[in-house]
């Protein structure tokens, strides 16, 4: 099975090869069309050179004291972790700068919108096939070095295992976890460095530009707006895929972890579970993650391989739900054959053989209700988002209070969703069957980072096209393209948080069985108890956590935004012939703002995400730990949710209102909603995409850790010291 | 050889301009051009110079001669007040219209229409010498001819002024892209629309301060100058003709 997986894998990655290779051959254009794509190339190739600089070497830093505090091990699989997620987003990043032009140069040769559809979403292939590719890679590379020539998935290798701190763990569970660790490493800094960086130019260039000098987006004029083109290629690009590959290797693994979990404390007694099982829901789901993947593939050589239509948003629709259709007849048809003869009840599959495939569908049908929920609440289509321009008539403040309004109200219904899937997933095959339903909505995470991905190309594509003054029909078309990408992107993030959510119950459940001692072989009741003040107080922490981290993350973008106003203003004052269009804007600068500024300030959430369970357990021991998780993950799946939505509500209703309503654009109403748009900008593209790696990094870094702060913490010491 | 081109603003202020600037440099220069920071809409036309007046030609011809490092002069002004009423309008040219961001738009005088669609009432953005905003029973040639003559009780020498685009307030939703015209106080709108299509009388002022917000997304068939022997009219583009033509200043006029 693991053979095959792996060639899916290398499959994937070729594809993705292929598809930059077709991109990269063709023509990038006009001179000046050139010029301006290699200044958006240069500036996002910098920063993501200093960004990887800073990253890795924080990643030498945290493999070495893995090493050192856990295993060896653990510290590799954490390296292999960070390579293959750092590659997906560079490759992302890379075949993004590439398109742009090719997209913006193959509409102005050919006036056709769905040949240009089609030169987009091949870009933005190469980053879907990259993040299944490289995920997948990674994990089989795992399987087969730690598992299976280390032995650590044979019966032998399924041991609590002390190391030379008499800490213990079972020895895969912490291969895989430095694996997803560092998968979480890359994305933290992608998502936080990326959101602080591109927000902070869009502001810039919004701000001063269009609000301040009156000039349109993407005018050469605005020396911000490369910056902003830039941030589309390193925050909507490459830390949008390292966030998802996060996000799909952490329901892998959460998943595989916690069968492990299952079998280590139910090897004798009544619930005995037979290795076989075991290995079995080890490599299930690889399986059923390789089969989403050829599903993908065909999805997308679906719209690549026929003469497509005039309505994008229909063609995009079409190859995601074949990826989705063929991934659940698939991964049923693979179930039941995979698990075929397993005593399969010990593991409380409930409904035979097929019981973890129910509870993926399940997972995949509350990604989709997720997504759909987001799309009503933030597009302009659906009651709360036309009642929010409305609400701008009146002015700023009920602008903002309304958006905050219709923000609070869309956490409900999805985590209803949320909570339904977990009960029948949980009905259907046990906690195992949670972390099934995480993978089931990550399952065609091909499919959706490559609509996700089309997004940003098709908007830079827009950018380099009105730079270049190009035709007017031109724009239009990427303008359109632009505006679907819109639409798609507000559904993917549902994906990301649901998942998210899902994927932490799982990993909380590790966390839990984690804490069993050698000798629990026999059943390990899972339970917190949140009457003991420990786990309450550390319930309260964690709840106030993604506050904490929310606002950081805030004014960070708000810190380099203002230097970014600052400079713009000073370009328009001290070279008065920019606005005239007699001398150049200097674009160079404002990346260097924001790049520095994202570097700078990327390092204090990212390090507080790692460093707050490890404050936790190491003061105040395992239970306080427990309640941190739990805490953290409810309020941040919540707070997620709220900024998302908020966000795309806010961007949607001003561009309601740009469409001819309420008075249009330069209306009191349109100035509201600029307002609202400026306001939720950080909060849906910097705050809620970090949120759910939040979760994971601490669920991850606790389970890492929870033997070190069961065996070394300060409270049980000062306990010690008074008995 | 130096070419003087002479420039008569009428928006934001009026004002009789000597520039060796062509009129898309003119209009980016006086829109944001500058170390001032300021980014204005501004409406100018291009008339000829040297007409017999009592503007000092020979001043402009001293002053407006290139600077010593040999950037052009950009503006000599020769009248700032009272300035509409002083120019024959045989001698207009070209009107431009300029965007805040410094886009240019150049239209074509044309002769003035004899009729224009019949409605129940007309909305006018008066432009120069006053800047009222005005709702009249009188379609756009016979409002500037009744502005300038005796009958009229706020007579006027000359003016200029542009018929808009009015807001249906039966449905205040689907508005188009009408910018700040759109307003909350709908009640007043819907007051003067009943006085001058029910109530008798000719015109009633809407708002006596908004020309301050006065955008291009708002005018409707074109602009108008009546001095009370001549009419000139300049139509303004069909929207899909500027969108083909004049892409980038549609953008900058929030347009589209």
């Amino acid at each position: 099975m693991l053979s095959i997986v792996i060639i899916i894998a290398i499959g994937a990655l070729a594809f993705a090869a292929i598809n930059f290779g077709i991109v990269r051959k063709m023509s990038p254009g006009t001179p000046e069309m050139q010029e301006i794509s290699d200044a958006i190339r240069i500036g996002s190739d910098a920063f993501i050179r200093h960004q990887y600089g800073v990253v890795f070497k924080v990643s030498l830093c945290v493999a070495v004291l893995l090493g050192l505090i856990v295993s060896w091990y653990t510290g590799v699989t954490f390296l292999l972790g960070v390579l293959m997620s750092g590659s997906a987003g560079w490759f992302g990043m890379k075949i993004a700068t590439i398109s742009n032009v090719r997209v913006s140069n193959i509409a102005r040769e050919t006036g056709d919108i769905g040949r240009t559809l089609k030169v987009a979403y091949r870009g933005g292939s190469v980053m879907g096939l990259c993040v299944g590719g490289f995920a997948l890679l990674g994990l089989v590379i795992v399987y087969f070095v730690f598992g299976k020539l280390l032995g650590q998935t044979g019966t032998d290798g399924m041991k609590m295992t002390a190391n030379w701190l008499d800490i213990h763990y079972i020895p895969f569970t912490m291969s895989l976890s430095g694996y997803a660790l560092g998968c979480s490493i890359i994305a933290m800094f992608g998502r936080v460095g990326g959101g602080i960086f591109t927000k902070a130019a869009d502001m810039g260039a919004d701000l001063v530009g269009k609000t301040e000098a009156h000039i349109p987006e993407d005018d050469p004029r605005n020396p911000a707006t490369i910056a902003d083109n830039v941030g589309d290629n390193v925050g909507d690009v490459a830390g949008l895929g390292a966030d998802l590959l996060e996000s799909y290797v952490g329901a892998i693994i959460s998943s595989v972890i916690l069968a492990i979990c299952l079998y280590y404390t139910n090897q004798t007694g009544a619930h005995k579970i037979e290795f076989t099982l075991i290995e079995h829901l080890m490599v299930y789901p690889l399986g059923f993650a390789a089969i989403g993947i050829v599903s993908c593939i065909i999805g997308i050589f679906f719209l690549l391989a026929r003469k497509t239509s005039d309505n994008p948003h229909r063609e995009l629709n079409l190859s995601t739900l074949i990826s989705a259709l063929l991934t659940i007849i698939g991964t049923g048809f693979f179930t039941a054959s995979y698990f075929r003869g397993q005593a399969t009840e010990a593991i409380g599959f409930n409904f035979g053989i097929l019981s973890p495939w129910i509870a993926a569908v399940a997972g995949n049908l509350a990604g989709i209700g997720i997504g759909q929920l987001a799309e009503v609440y933030t597009s302009f289509d659906y009651r709360a988002t036309r009642k929010l321009a409305e609400a701008s008539i009146e002015g700023y403040a009920l602008n903002i209070t309304q958006g905050m309004a219709g923000g609070m109200k869309s956490v409900f219904f999805p985590v209803v969703i949320m909570t339904l899937a977990i009960i029948i997933a949980n009905a259907v095959a046990g906690l195992y069957g949670v972390s099934m339903a995480a993978i089931g909505m990550l399952s065609y995470v091909v499919a959706t980072v490559s609509v996700d991905t089309f997004g940003p190309i098709a908007d830079n594509a827009g950018g380099i096209s009105e730079m270049s003054k190009l035709d007017p029909k031109v724009r239009r078309i990427t303008d359109h393209l632009d505006a679907v990408g819109n639409t798609t992107a507000a559904i993917g993030k549902g994906f990301a948080i649901g998942s998210a959510a899902l994927a932490a119950l799982s990993l909380f459940a590790s966390y839990l069985y984690a804490q069993a001692g050698a000798e629990d072989t026999a059943g390990f009741a899972l339970s917190l108890n949140f009457i003991d003040i420990m786990t309450l107080t550390g319930g309260l922490v964690g709840a106030a956590l993604p506050f904490l981290f929310s606002g950081i993350l805030i004014e960070a973008v708000t810190k380099v935004a203002r230097q970014m106003v600052q400079e713009v203003r000073r370009q328009f004052r001290d070279i008065p012939g920019i606005l005239t269009g007699e001398s150049k804007p200097d674009y160079i600068t404002c990346i260097s703002i924001s790049s520095a500024g994202a570097l700078a300030e990327m390092k204090l959430p990212a390090m507080l995400s790692i460093l707050a369970p490890l404050a936790g357990g190491f003061l105040l021991g395992p239970k306080f730990v427990g309640g941190m998780l739990v805490g953290t993950t409810l309020s941040a799946v919540t707070l997620a949710l709220y900024t998302a939505n908020a966000g795309g509500a806010w961007d949607n209703a001003k561009k309601f209102i740009e469409s001819g309503k309420y008075g249009g654009k330069g209306s009191d109403a349109h100035s509201a909603s600029v307002v609202g748009d400026t306001v939720g900008d950080p909060l849906k593209d910097t705050v809620g995409p970090s949120l759910d790696i939040l979760i994971k990094i601490m669920a991850v870094v606790s389970l890492i850790f929870v033997s070190v702060f069961q065996k070394y913490n300060l409270l049980d010491w000062f306990s010690s010291l008074n008995k | 050889m130096k070419t003087i081109h002479y420039y008569l603003t009428i928006f934001p202020t009026e004002a009789l301009i000597a520039s060796m600037l062509d009129p898309v440099q003119f209009g980016s220069y006086m829109a944001q051009g500058t170390k001032r920071g300021s980014h204005e809409r501004l409406m100018f036309v291009e008339v000829d110079g040297d007409f017999p007046s009592d503007f000092d030609w020979e001043y402009a011809h001293v002053r407006t001669v290139a600077h010593e490092d040999g950037r052009p002069k950009s503006s000599v002004y020769l009248g700032v007040y009272r300035i509409l009423e002083r120019v024959p309008f045989e001698h207009l040219g070209t009107l431009y219209l300029t965007t805040s961001g410094g886009q240019t738009l150049a239209l074509e005088k044309d002769v003035f229409p004899n009729t224009f669609p019949k409605k129940p009432y007309y909305l006018y953005q008066d432009l120069c010498p006053v800047q009222p905003l005005v709702i009249s029973a009188m379609p756009p040639g016979d409002y500037g001819t009744y502005m300038v003559s005796c009958d009229c009780k706020i007579q006027l020498p000359a003016i200029c002024y542009c018929d808009l685009k009015v807001i249906d307030p039966a449905d205040p939703v689907e508005t188009g892209n009408l910018g700040p015209i759109y307003k909350r106080n709908l009640g007043h709108l819907e007051d003067c629309i009943e006085a001058v299509t029910t109530g008798g009388k000719l015109s009633k002022t809407l708002a006596r301060t908004f020309a301050g917000n006065f955008t291009y997304q708002i005018v409707k068939s074109g602009f108008a100058f009546v001095q009370p022997d001549i009419r000139v009219w300049y139509p303004m583009p069909a929207f899909d003709d500027l969108i083909e033509q004049n892409y980038d200043w549609a953008r900058s006029a929030m347009l589209v």
